[in-house]
C-alpha cells in the first residue's frame, strides 16, 4: 500500500484535497478495494505524481480484476513519457475491449510518440469508427499522421485526403478541413480539384476578401489570370469597407503580392 | 420598448387545449407526466388550474431573423407559434417534433418574419408567457435599436451539494436573476434578446438533473423567451475521468482534464459517457444562424443584427493541440468573414484572472485543470485583437475582472505594462472605458481596431477568491471595490447592450445597482 506522501495544502482546486482526504479515509477502512486504489491513483496522476499512482494501480491489481487497471495506468505511463509501457498496457486493454474510445485513441498517440506512424494511423482510423462524437480536430490528427505513415508521399497524401473526405462527409464542409485538404490538393498537383474544394467555401465564408484571395491565388496557380484578377477586383473592394483592424492590414499586403504576381505573370 | 417579460398572475391563465387539435385525454394525461414533482414555477402553477402543465424543460435555440428552435422534454409531439395569441388557436403554423438526445423534443420553424414577436405552444399547452422575437434582418437593429444580452457564468449553484443535502450557496443565483430583472425593470423593462452562459451554469457536475435544478427550473421564463447560447465550463464535464465501460472512476466534479466529451462521468453509478451539455442544447455546426460553419457543437458562431457572436470550447477542445489548432483555424476564418458591427467572444477560462484561479503561468499548469487559461492567452487572445472582437468574457474565477483596452499582453501579470498594452487617454494613462473615457472601436493611439476589453464575470452564483487578491494589473481598480482592488467580490451579471454607435456592458450586482461599466463608441 502506498504511502500519502502529498500533503493536502498542495492541491491548488478546492476540491482535490477534500476528495484525497476522502479516498485515504476510505482506503484506511477498506484497504483492499481496488476501485478507490485506482482513483487515488487516477488522482496522482493528475497531479504528476506518477511513481505514487503506479504504487496504487500495482496494488489495484491485487484486488480484483487486473483488466479494469490496464487503462489508468496506460495513461499513467503515457503522461510521464513512458510511451512502450503505456502501449503495453492499452493493447492489453483493448484485448478485453477492442472499441473503447480513449484507449484508442491513447493507443494512437503513444504509437505517435514512438515514431511508429502507421501504428498510429490504424488505431487514429479505429477510433474514428467508434467514437460517437468527433470534431474536425480528429480528422485533422489522423490526416497529420497518414502524411508521414509511409514512405510513399504521393499515396499519404492521397490517404489524408481521403481521411479529410470522410470528415467533411460526417461533419459537413467547414474551413479547418476544406483548407487542409486544398493544400494537400496542391502538393499534389490538383489546382482546378484546390479550386472546386474552395469554391465550396464560398457561401459559409460569405466570400470574405479573405476568400476572394485565396481562390485568387489558386486561380493564379491555374493559369487563369484573367478570373484571377476578378477575384483581386473583388476582395479590393470588399477591403475598402471593412474596418482597420491587423488583419486588414495584413490582407492588403496580400492583395498588392497578388496584384504584382498578376502583373507579373499577365502576358 | 417592444415588450416586457410577462410573469403570469392566476387571472392571466391561458391555456389552449385545442390549439394544436389536441384535447385528447390521453395527450393530457402525458403533459401531466412531463412536469416535474418538483415546486411548480409561477407558469406552471396557473397553467396546472386548467389541468394542462407546462414541460419541465422549455427553452429556445438558434433564433434567427427568419427561424427558432422550441426544444422542450416531456411527451408533446408538436409546436405551434402565431403573431398573436387568437391566433394561436387557429393552428395554421404547427411541426412535429423531432426527438433528440436524452429525451428531448425539438421543433423547428422556419419562415419566420425578421424582428417580429411570435407566440407559441408545445402540444396543449401555452400561455402568455410563452412568446420569442426573431432577431433582425443580419446587420440591422431592431425596432427599438438596441439589443439587450444577459450574461451570466458560474451561475450554476442553486444545485451545489459537496456533502449531500447541504446547499452551500443557497439563493444566491436566484438573487443574481432578480437583481438582474430589478435592474431591467428600471430600465422600462428591456426586453432580453440573448442569454449569454459562461459555463459552470450546473454545479457541482452538470449532470442532466443539475441542469435541471440550476438552469431550467430557475430562469424558467426567461428561458421561455429568449435563446440561450452557452459555452462549456469545467464543471460541465462531470468528475475527472479514466473511463472504464463497466466500473466508472471518480475524481471530482469540475476536474477532468479529458478533451473527449464521450468521456464525461457525472456519477459513479452512472458510468462514462457524453457530457450531458450537447444532449441538452442544440448549437449550429453549420453556419445556421449566420457565421462560419465549426462542424461541432463545442464551438460556434452566430449574427445577431448587428452583432457577431462566438462560442469557444476552453474546457474540451483547447486541451488537445490539434483540436485547439483546428479551432482557432476556424475562428479565424470565421472572424475575417464577419462584417457584423460588434463581435463578442465567449469561454468560459479567463486569460486574465487574479481570483479564484490565477492566471499565471504556474499556477494554470499545475495541476493541468486549468492549463486553458495560458493556452486561450497565448494563442488566442492575438486573434482577437487582429480581427475586430470587442468584447471577451470568460467566468472560472468567481468574481468579477474587467480589463483596461488590451493588445498585445500574453505574459504573466508580471509582464503587463500599461503604457505598452493599454489604450492611453490624453494624460497616458490607462483608459477607463467608462465616462469621458470610453473606448472608440478604432485606437486612438494605433488608429487600427486592435484592442480588445476582457472580462471575467464568474460570479452569478457564488463569490469566492481562495487565495486570490483580485490584483490583476491588466484590469481595472474597481471604485466600487471597499478595498479598491482590481475586480469586486460581488454577486452579480453583466448586461450587454449594442446600439448602432455604442457597445455598452455592464456589472449588475444581487440589487440591481451597477458597479461598473464600460463603453466602446464606433
Amino acid at each position: 500500500m502506498s504511502l500519502l506522501l502529498v500533503s493536502s495544502a498542495a492541491w491548488s482546486h478546492s476540491g482535490d484535497a477534500h476528495l484525497l482526504n476522502q479516498l485515504n479515509r476510505q482506503l484506511e477502512t477498506n484497504p483492499d478495494s481496488q476501485q478507490t486504489l485506482i482513483r487515488r491513483g487516477s488522482l496522482f496522476v493528475r497531479a504528476k505524481k506518477f511513481e505514487l499512482a503506479e504504487q496504487d494501480f500495482s496494488d489495484a491489481k491485487k484486488f480484483g480484476d487486473p483488466a479494469v487497471v490496464f487503462l489508468p495506468l496506460g495513461i499513467s505511463y503515457y503522461e510521464s513519457s513512458k510511451f512502450e509501457l503505456a502501449a503495453e498496457q492499452f493493447d492489453r486493454y483493448l484485448k478485453r475491449y477492442p472499441n473503447n474510445g480513449a484507449a484508442l485513441e491513447y493507443r494512437a498517440k503513444a504509437a505517435r510518440e514512438m515514431g511508429l506512424y502507421s501504428v498510429a494511423l490504424k488505431y487514429f482510423k479505429t477510433f474514428l469508427k467508434h467514437s460517437p462524437y468527433l470534431n474536425p480536430g480528429h480528422f485533422l490528427t489522423t490526416a497529420e499522421i497518414a502524411l508521414i505513415a509511409t514512405a510513399n508521399e504521393q499515396a499519404n497524401i492521397d490517404a489524408a485526403i481521403s481521411i479529410i473526405d470522410s470528415g467533411i462527409v460526417h461533419l459537413g464542409i467547414n474551413p479547418q478541413l476544406q483548407q487542409f485538404a486544398i493544400e494537400l490538393e496542391l502538393k499534389r498537383n490538383q489546382v482546378d480539384s484546390a479550386i472546386i474544394r474552395q469554391q465550396s467555401l464560398a457561401i459559409s465564408t460569405g466570400e470574405s476578401p479573405q476568400w476572394h484571395l485565396q481562390m485568387g491565388t489558386l486561380l493564379l496557380i491555374a493559369g487563369r489570370n484573367d478570373d484571377a484578377a476578378l477575384e483581386l477586383e473583388a476582395a479590393s473592394d470588399k477591403i475598402k469597407k471593412k474596418r482597420r483592424t491587423p488583419s486588414l492590414i495584413q490582407l492588403k499586403k496580400q492583395a498588392e503580392q497578388l496584384h504584382l504576381a498578376l502583373k507579373t505573370k499577365q502576358p | 420598448m417592444r415588450r416586457r417579460f410577462q410573469l403570469l398572475s392566476a387571472t392571466a391563465a391561458f391555456t389552449i387545449l385545442t390549439a394544436c387539435g389536441t384535447n385528447n385525454p390521453q395527450d393530457t394525461a402525458a403533459v401531466e407526466r412531463e412536469t416535474s414533482t418538483t415546486e411548480l414555477t409561477r407558469a406552471e402553477s396557473t397553467a396546472a388550474e386548467s389541468g394542462i402543465r407546462r414541460p419541465s424543460r422549455l427553452f429556445l435555440q438558434q433564433i434567427s431573423s427568419n427561424s427558432a428552435i422550441v426544444k422542450w422534454r416531456g411527451e408533446s409531439d408538436k409546436s405551434c407559434v402565431a403573431k398573436s395569441v387568437e391566433d394561436l388557436k387557429l393552428a395554421q403554423m404547427c411541426v412535429a417534433a423531432k426527438s433528440t438526445e436524452s429525451n428531448h423534443k425539438e421543433a423547428g420553424f422556419k419562415g419566420l418574419v425578421a424582428d417580429t414577436q411570435y407566440y407559441y405552444s408545445v402540444g396543449p399547452y401555452s400561455d402568455k408567457s410563452l412568446f420569442f422575437r426573431t432577431a433582425p434582418e443580419t446587420g440591422k437593429l431592431p425596432s427599438d435599436n438596441n439589443i439587450h444580452i444577459w450574461i451570466i457564468g458560474d451561475s450554476g449553484t442553486a444545485t451545489e451539494q459537496y456533502v449531500p443535502g447541504v446547499f452551500t450557496h443557497p439563493g444566491e443565483a436566484k438573487a443574481v436573476m432578480d437583481g438582474y430583472l430589478n435592474y431591467n425593470a428600471q430600465q422600462n423593462d428591456e426586453p432580453l434578446d440573448l442569454l449569454l452562459m459562461l459555463g459552470d451554469n450546473a454545479y457541482v457536475a452538470g449532470t442532466d438533473d443539475q441542469w435541471q435544478g440550476a438552469v431550467f427550473d430557475l430562469y424558467t421564463e426567461l428561458l421561455g423567451q429568449a435563446a440561450t447560447w452557452p459555452t462549456i465550463g469545467n464543471h460541465e464535464m462531470g468528475m475527472g475521468a479514466i473511463e472504464h465501460p463497466e466500473k466508472g472512476l471518480v475524481y471530482f466534479p469540475g476536474a477532468s482534464t479529458s478533451s473527449d466529451p464521450d468521456a464525461y462521468l457525472g456519477k459513479k453509478s452512472e458510468g462514462v459517457g457524453r457530457i450531458p451539455y450537447l444532449d441538452i442544447f442544440t448549437l449550429p455546426t453549420q453556419g445556421e444562424v449566420g457565421g462560419v460553419p465549426s462542424g461541432n457543437e463545442q464551438y460556434y458562431s452566430f449574427n445577431y443584427g448587428n452583432v457577431h457572436i462566438v462560442s469557444l470550447d476552453s474546457q474540451l477542445t483547447a486541451r488537445d493541440e490539434q483540436q485547439r489548432a483546428a479551432m482557432k483555424q476556424w475562428l479565424v476564418s470565421d472572424l475575417s468573414s464577419n462584417n457584423q458591427s460588434w463581435t463578442v467572444v465567449i469561454f468560459h477560462h479567463p486569460p486574465y484572472t487574479k481570483g479564484s484561479h490565477d492566471s499565471d503561468t504556474a499556477p494554470s499548469r499545475y495541476l493541468g485543470i486549468d492549463s486553458p487559461i495560458v493556452d486561450m492567452r497565448l494563442e488566442f487572445t492575438p486573434v482577437f485583437e487582429d480581427y475586430g472582437v470587442d468584447l471577451v468574457y470568460g467566468g472560472h474565477s468567481h468574481a468579477y475582472e474587467r480589463s483596461f483596452y488590451l493588445h498585445g499582453h500574453t505574459g504573466d501579470a508580471n509582464s503587463f505594462v500599461a503604457e505598452k498594452h493599454t489604450e492611453l487617454n490624453a494624460m497616458g494613462q490607462p483608459s477607463r472605458g467608462n465616462g469621458d473615457e470610453s473606448y472608440p472601436q478604432i485606437s486612438a493611439n494605433s488608429h487600427k481596431d486592435d484592442k480588445v476589453v476582457y472580462t471575467v464575470a464568474g460570479s452569478s452564483g457564488k463569490v469566492s477568491l481562495g487565495k486570490g487578491k483580485l490584483d490583476h494589473p491588466a484590469h481595472i481598480v474597481q471604485k466600487a471595490d471597499p478595498q479598491q482592488r482590481h475586480g469586486l467580490a460581488e454577486l452579480g451579471s453583466v448586461v450587454l447592450d449594442a446600439g448602432a454607435a455604442e457597445l455598452t456592458a455592464s456589472f449588475i450586482n444581487e440589487k440591481g445597482q451597477v458597479l461598473d461599466t464600460v463603453t466602446i463608441v464606433r
